[in-house]
């Protein structure tokens, strides 16, 4: 028998019960559409994670202080109540020294209070320098940014958030104002563009000083954090033992920094979406499974009706395996049409979901849509096999004799 | 063609087995045609499917073209049932979804001959049946001395050296069943051999040679020429 013989029998089969037909190509559809659909939202939240995170600079290295490690001689150091060693503000400046470093921006933060007139907030307060601009890809609104000097010269100037701006002034223009801040009063000099949060700062919500006025400010040397822009992604290697080689020098060379490259946070995140995404997808296939298992009973069912028709077949000489393949080839035909049905519901739903949150994208992956297809069928071919066997070993004059 | 020696067929009922044939000998000349009957529970069909090879006799031998089919397994036998054996039944049997043409071509099709020799063959096998305008009619369609015809189509189809029929005219009112009759006797003519299986004593008379069996044993045999 033809393999183009068995489909065409197969699909005469299918057509003649349109009601069964259609329960059972819903049911696998279902199935299909939400693994697709669950690994679509997974793999859009993962590539919006992404997106963060590129926004956050594409070259970028964060350094903090204090060595984070599983293992070594931390203990000791835990015991006798020592805080790792601060980073200050000539470490910073001194990972200029390195070739493979083009920008570098050391952060204190920290919260005061901020008043104008009779108005007054609480704020988180940040002290950095003017390469912070380029490393967060900030936009500036009106006037200009922090003064690009010396990183140790302090001058009493600010640079303000949206938000910031928007409760303190409303519609004044607040460039060349005098904003107070804890015990120091600075004149603003520009306000930020309105940015939303991109990664662990919400620009819009902060106060810039240059980092030697925040040092004064809170009275603290340490550096909250240092951001390091490399000349380039290849550089980003070969800065990161810069700076640890530079810091080590510093520090009577002991390693007690840590330096987060973007590609290791990146990494991570996406390890730990995939995981989920992974997850999602298992749940949703479970209901495969149940969909086989629908499919076994309704291919029992189809086997006891049309055992006459069994027995006329092996009258006529059919054999066992071509009966076999009948009924498999059937349940082929269902699977392989619910599947199709599923593949167009789950990218009609990401689709949708795609327009109605604008900011995430819900595309399938190209897995998902095989591997969901490949299960469905791989099930309804399982779940088909005792079926179909049971046809194929029917005694032929007891199938005929069957009313 | 066919000899049969010493075919025995029991069947286990509960505890007990009933013996359904007992030590049948039988030869069967090419071209015969052979009624056989004898009241229900005789062992008629059973003679018949073991002819036809749907079933196995516990006991004896049967040659089929001087061949040994009695121990065959499974997939030679149904090989065999393909070449040599073509049946028709009391209720004709047709898959309801499929044409006429598309029924008197499914064993051509299970045998894996090719489209365009399927497609010549259930045109001439159904217009020798007179059926050339139902070729496209799905059997609810037709009536029944005209499903019969296609099930008679469908059976010759790979030429078998043997026509089986169970009843052939049982389902059927009395011209119809002529018909019926008719083509099968025509395709006997034309050298098919010929074997059906009656309640029917006028359709049992037609034939050349007459078998009746009784609890299984053969009772009564005429070799009589036409």
């Amino acid at each position: 028998m033809k393999i183009i013989d068995t489909v065409r029998l197969s699909a005469q089969a299918i057509s003649r019960y349109p009601l069964r037909t259609f329960m059972l190509v819903l049911a696998t559809a279902i199935g299909v559409a939400a693994v697709v659909l669950l690994t679509a939202v997974g793999e859009g939240a993962r590539q919006y994670v992404n997106g963060q995170f590129t926004s956050l600079g594409t070259h970028l290295l964060i350094i903090l202080p204090g060595k984070t490690e599983t293992s070594g001689a931390g203990v000791t150091g835990v015991l006798m109540g020592e805080t790792p060693r601060d980073l200050t503000l000539q470490d910073a400046i001194a990972l200029h020294r390195s070739v493979h470093v083009e920008k570098v921006a050391p952060i204190i933060l920290g919260s005061g209070t901020a008043s104008w007139q009779q108005r007054q907030r609480e704020i988180t307060v940040i002290g950095t320098t003017a390469e912070m601009l380029d490393i967060q890809f900030w936009r500036i609104g009106l006037g200009q940014f922090l003064p690009a000097v010396d990183m140790d010269v302090a001058t009493p100037v600010c640079v303000i958030g949206s938000v910031v701006q928007e409760e303190f002034f409303g519609n004044t223009n607040p460039i060349g104002q005098w904003l107070r801040i804890g015990d120091t009063r600075c004149r603003i000099s520009g306000t930020l563009a309105q940015a939303g949060r991109t990664g662990f700062l919400d620009s819009d919500e902060l106060v810039i000083l240059p980092v030697a006025n925040a040092q004064q400010l809170f009275d603290a040397p340490g550096l909250f954090r240092i951001l390091v822009q490399a000349t380039g992604p290849q550089a980003i290697n070969q800065a990161k033992q810069d700076i640890i080689e530079i810091t080590k020098s510093r520090h009577q060379g002991e390693e007690d920094i840590t330096v987060v490259t973007q590609d290791a946070v990146l990494e991570t995140f996406d390890s730990i979406f995939q995981m989920i995404t992974l997850g999602l997808a298992g749940i949703a296939a479970i209901s495969l499974v149940v969909a086989g298992i629908l499919i076994m009973n309704v291919m029992l069912v189809a086997v006891s009706q049309r055992t006459q028709e069994i027995g006329v077949l092996k009258a006529l000489g059919a054999q066992k395996h071509q009966i076999l393949m009948l009924f498999l080839t059937e349940a082929m035909c269902l699977t392989g049409l619910g599947g199709l049905l599923g593949l167009i519901l789950g990218n009609g739903g990401a689709e949708l979901l795609s327009i109605l949150t604008p900011e995430l994208n819900f595309t399938v992956p190209i897995w998902a849509m095989a591997g969901s297809i490949g299960m469905a069928t791989t099930s309804g071919l399982a779940f088909s096999i005792i079926p179909a066997w049971h046809a194929a070993r029917l005694d032929p004059v007891s199938a005929l004799a069957a009313r | 063609m066919i000899k049969l020696r010493g075919i025995c067929r029991n069947f286990q009922v509960g505890d007990q087995i009933v013996t359904a044939l007992n030590h049948i000998d039988l030869e069967v000349q090419r071209g015969e045609y052979i009624s056989i009957m004898g009241p229900s529970g005789s062992g008629k069909s059973t003679l018949l499917n073991i002819l036809g090879l749907l079933d196995r006799p516990t006991e004896g031998t049967y040659w089929l073209n001087e061949k040994d089919v009695s121990r065959l397994e499974e997939r030679t036998l149904a090989e065999q049932r393909q070449r040599n054996i073509g049946f028709i039944f009391q209720f004709f049997h047709l898959i309801p979804r499929l044409s006429a043409r598309e029924n008197v071509e499914l064993p051509m099709l299970l045998a894996g001959k090719s489209v365009d020799a399927r497609r010549e063959r259930s045109r001439d096998v159904l217009k020798s049946m007179g059926l050339a305008d139902r070729l496209n009619h799905r059997p609810d369609q037709l009536s029944g001395g005209e499903r019969q015809r296609v099930a008679i189509g469908r059976a010759i189809a790979m030429e078998p050296a043997a026509l089986l029929a169970d009843e052939p005219t049982g389902n059927l009112d009395s011209k119809s069943g002529d018909e019926v009759i008719q083509v099968i006797e025509q395709l006997n003519q034309e050298g098919i051999s010929l074997i059906v299986v009656t309640h029917d004593p006028e359709i049992g008379k037609r034939a050349s040679r007459h078998l009746t069996l009784h609890d299984g044993e053969v009772r009564c045999d005429t070799k009589r020429q036409l």
